[in-house]
């Protein structure tokens, strides 16, 4: 079963273990009663938009939605990053981004659907065209809120480390 | 190719996404640019650091089976006649891992919950795989079969030779019915499994033969002196019953 890869994209999107776990659940549930629309290919790519819708509900029934609209770059300055001490060597930064924990963190920060298409293109290598099927948008968008997650994650990780040279 | 478009494109390049032309386009801008291979440099260096890290949320230990035992629930609730949901399951779920875990979860679950017949037809379904069913002696002659049990189980369960009515003897296994034991004797019609399980009757247990179908699957029950039985099968009504008149003769 596509568990892992449901349950990792679960985790990144509810950015929370409970939730994550409460999506799966529910995804699979939908999943296995809507098996009969299930035609193509892709299971994996079925299966995952199932997952995600099952995120987008809970997110929503949980008030999370609204929440999650003020968590961009300029609400969340990186404070929550426990760890993050002053680090001064190049060494030491070069090690930071090498830290699983900070980087998550810097993830979790990027709003939901930048987070999400980066999640399903660099941790579970789907291609635009599954990614398109299973945000349900259009190839040209998938690649411009790649581009623009990517952008994002960047300027966080510098800002990060900046902010610990100091 | 100027910059804006090579900025455009570069994700689309980074993730192989861009058509062989335009990729060498992009090859080319990068080699004359030293701004947008900067920034395509950039982009690598981000890609490498997120691959290399260890991102990726596995599932919890403990979700598959709480995942596997929810859609049962559900299954039962929606009542029995869609046996066809169950295979669904295992589709999704990649056969051997979930047959594994079924087993788990249905000996898992307490015994008052589900008939007997539910139950055998659960170990009928859990003891089946794409190679087969699961058989821990195999033998077409009964007698290998029947001293086999000899120390495995505290009864002498009764092994036929139905070959003469066209039931093929594959083996047999020992089982479980709820949280009883029993020995499963595998026979094959054709193509269809039959397994008949026997297992010291308990004084609830229901007294008259009945047959029942269960999520797909055709179950005929009996008792005797002090055993109980359960033939199940996916062939149809007509030859489990021919089957389990031909196995109780005497």
């Amino acid at each position: 079963m596509h568990l892992d890869s449901a349950y990792n994209l679960a985790r990144w999107m509810t950015r929370d273990a409970g939730l994550a776990r409460d999506a799966v659940q529910d995804g699979c549930l939908r999943a296995f009663r809507a098996f009969d629309q299930m035609h193509g290919p892709n299971a994996r790519g079925w299966f995952l938009a199932v997952i995600r819708n099952a995120c987008l509900d809970l997110l929503r029934e949980r008030r999370d939605r609204a929440l999650e609209e003020e968590y961009d770059d300029e609400a969340h300055g990186g404070t929550e990053f426990a760890g993050s001490g002053a680090a001064s060597t190049p060494e030491e930064i070069v090690a930071r981004a090498s830290d699983a924990q900070w980087l998550r963190g810097c993830i979790e920060a990027l709003p939901r659907e930048y987070r999400e298409v980066v999640v399903l293109r660099e941790l579970e290598e789907m291609s635009y065209k599954e990614i398109s099927a299973i945000v349900d948008i259009p190839i040209g968008t998938v690649m411009s809120r790649l581009s623009r997650g990517r952008e994002l994650l960047q300027r966080r990780m510098q800002v990060e480390q900046k902010r610990s040279q100091r | 190719m100027n910059c804006a478009l090579a900025l455009r494109m570069l994700n689309a390049y980074l993730d192989a996404e861009l058509d062989a032309t335009t990729a060498v386009e992009m090859d080319q801008h990068l080699a004359s640019c030293p701004a947008c291979a900067d920034a395509h440099a950039r982009g690598m260096a981000l890609r490498s650091v997120l691959r290399a890290s260890p991102l990726h949320h596995a599932a919890p230990p403990g979700l598959r089976k709480s995942v596997l035992r929810n859609i049962g629930r559900q299954e039962r609730a929606e009542s029995g006649s869609r046996s066809i949901r169950w295979w669904q399951a295992l589709i999704l779920g990649g056969a051997t891992a979930v047959m594994g875990a079924l087993g788990g979860f249905w000996l898992a679950q307490p015994g008052g919950l589900e008939s007997l017949p539910e139950l055998a037809v659960a170990q009928h379904v859990a003891a089946l795989s794409p190679a087969g069913p699961r058989i821990d002696v195999a033998s077409s002659d009964r007698h290998t079969v029947r001293p086999w049990f000899q120390g495995r189980v505290d009864f002498a369960p009764a092994v036929r030779d139905l070959s003469a009515q066209g039931f093929e003897l594959l083996g047999a296994r020992v089982d479980h019915v709820g949280s009883r034991q029993a020995v499963a004797i595998v026979y094959r019609l054709h193509s269809h499994v039959i397994d008949v399980f026997t297992w010291r009757a308990a004084r609830t247990d229901a007294p008259a033969a009945r047959e029942a179908t269960i999520r797909g699957f055709n179950v005929i029950s009996w008792n005797d002196a002090d055993m109980s039985y359960a033939a199940v099968s996916d062939t149809d009504r007509s030859e489990l019953e021919r089957f389990t008149s031909a196995y109780r003769a005497p």
